[in-house]
């Protein structure tokens, strides 16, 4: 076999395995990045951009280590169970609220289609309260807390954050993994 | 055949037409039903209209009859396909539906509505306005809200209510309203 050849072959054998690997990416969550979701919403924090996709793909979310300091409170990804709170992003999410919210101050997420990513004056905030030119609509919202995987149907972008709607007190965050094809 | 039977036979065949006719119903959306929708807040808003309420699948048909909705301070007056707007500020009912907001403003204080499935219309504190504003105990998705302006024929899949509203950015300024004449199955 000639050197060229086996440059060829090795070329070869790097791009598969290049192709075949998954992409994986840390990001940080800040504890006040609720995207402006829930209300009343006091600080507008767009959500974190984790992990972009091509096409359709399963992207997996992995909780590393941090956690969220809410008024005083510490919580993991998984956040706590509030009382006549008024309405967490995830409540939001619903068009409920009232009662009682569930894990707020967790790690949420919202899968956003690159049409809409890709679009002049997209801004990863809640797109119902006249805050940006294009905006991420609540109903996309989901709970992931210490993990979630999921298929992604088509092109776009997982942005995470954070389910609470007072985030002005915030402090602290959570360490991600995101895979993704 | 006895009167009786005679009685009875007319008494299924009156039954019976009133099943396949259709229910046919006049209401009047009045032009500060927003449903709280759009940018003008939960303060000066009312509820959307009910309309039709269907127990299953089927075709709702929505016709503008008459009236026109005074949309601001100054008379301006709007039909059921609403107007254009340069000046314009803030959050249509519309846009909020698709999570944007547009420089030059379009179908202001056009008829608009919301079909709404009988579980969430059915459920404790459900009340026909935005859902994401902290207003209501249960509410509506903004995504689900959809233009009608003349008329509009569609198809629902379950059982639910249709709900009818004005497409604005605030209504503490508006007056008059729509005369609609709905037709379910």
């Amino acid at each position: 076999m000639t050197s060229t050849k086996i440059t060829l072959v090795l070329l070869l054998f790097v791009a598969a395995a290049t192709m075949a690997a998954p992409t994986q990416t840390q990001v940080f969550v800040p504890g006040n990045a609720s995207g402006y979701f829930g209300n009343p919403a006091d600080q507008l924090v767009p959500l974190v951009p984790a992990i972009t996709v091509n096409g359709p793909g399963t992207i997996t979310v992995t909780y590393v280590s941090g956690t969220v300091n809410i008024g005083g409170v510490e919580v993991g990804p998984t956040g706590i169970t509030q009382h006549n709170c008024p309405q967490a992003p995830l409540q939001e999410a619903k068009g409920i609220a009232g009662g009682t919210c569930n894990y707020v101050g967790g790690l949420i997420g919202v899968f956003v289609s690159q049409s809409r990513v890709g679009y002049s004056g997209f801004n990863a905030v809640d797109g119902t309260k006249d805050a940006t030119r294009v905006g991420v609509m609540p109903g996309g919202l989901f709970f992931i807390g210490e993990g979630k995987t999921f298929d992604a149907k088509q092109a776009g972008t997982l942005f995470l954050g954070i389910n609470d709607e007072h985030v002005s007190d915030n402090s602290g965050g959570f360490n991600v993994e995101v895979t993704g094809p | 055949m006895t009167s009786i039977k005679i009685a009875f036979v007319l008494l299924l065949f009156v039954a019976a037409a009133a099943v396949a006719a259709s229910a046919q119903t006049q209401v009047f959306v009045s032009g500060t039903a927003s449903g709280c929708f759009g940018s003008g807040g939960v303060e000066v808003c009312t509820p959307m209209v009910a309309s039709v309420t269907v127990k299953g699948p089927a075709t709702i048909t929505v016709t503008y009859v008459s009236g026109t909705v005074i949309w601001d301070g100054v008379g301006d007056t709007a039909g059921p396909d609403g107007v254009d707007c340069d000046w314009c500020e803030g959050q249509t009912s519309l846009e909020e539906g698709h999570g944007i907001v547009l420089q030059k403003k379009t179908r202001i204080a056009a008829l608009i509505g919301v079909f709404v499935p009988q579980a969430r219309a059915a459920h404790k504190g459900f009340s026909p306005i935005d859902g994401t504003k902290d207003a209501v105990q249960v509410g509506i998705m903004p995504g689900w809200l959809f233009f009608i302006g003349q008329s509009k024929t569609f198809d629902v899949k379950e059982a639910g209510t249709l709900f009818l509203g004005i497409n604005d950015t605030g209504v503490g300024d508006n007056s008059g309203g729509f005369n609609v004449e709905v037709t379910g199955p």
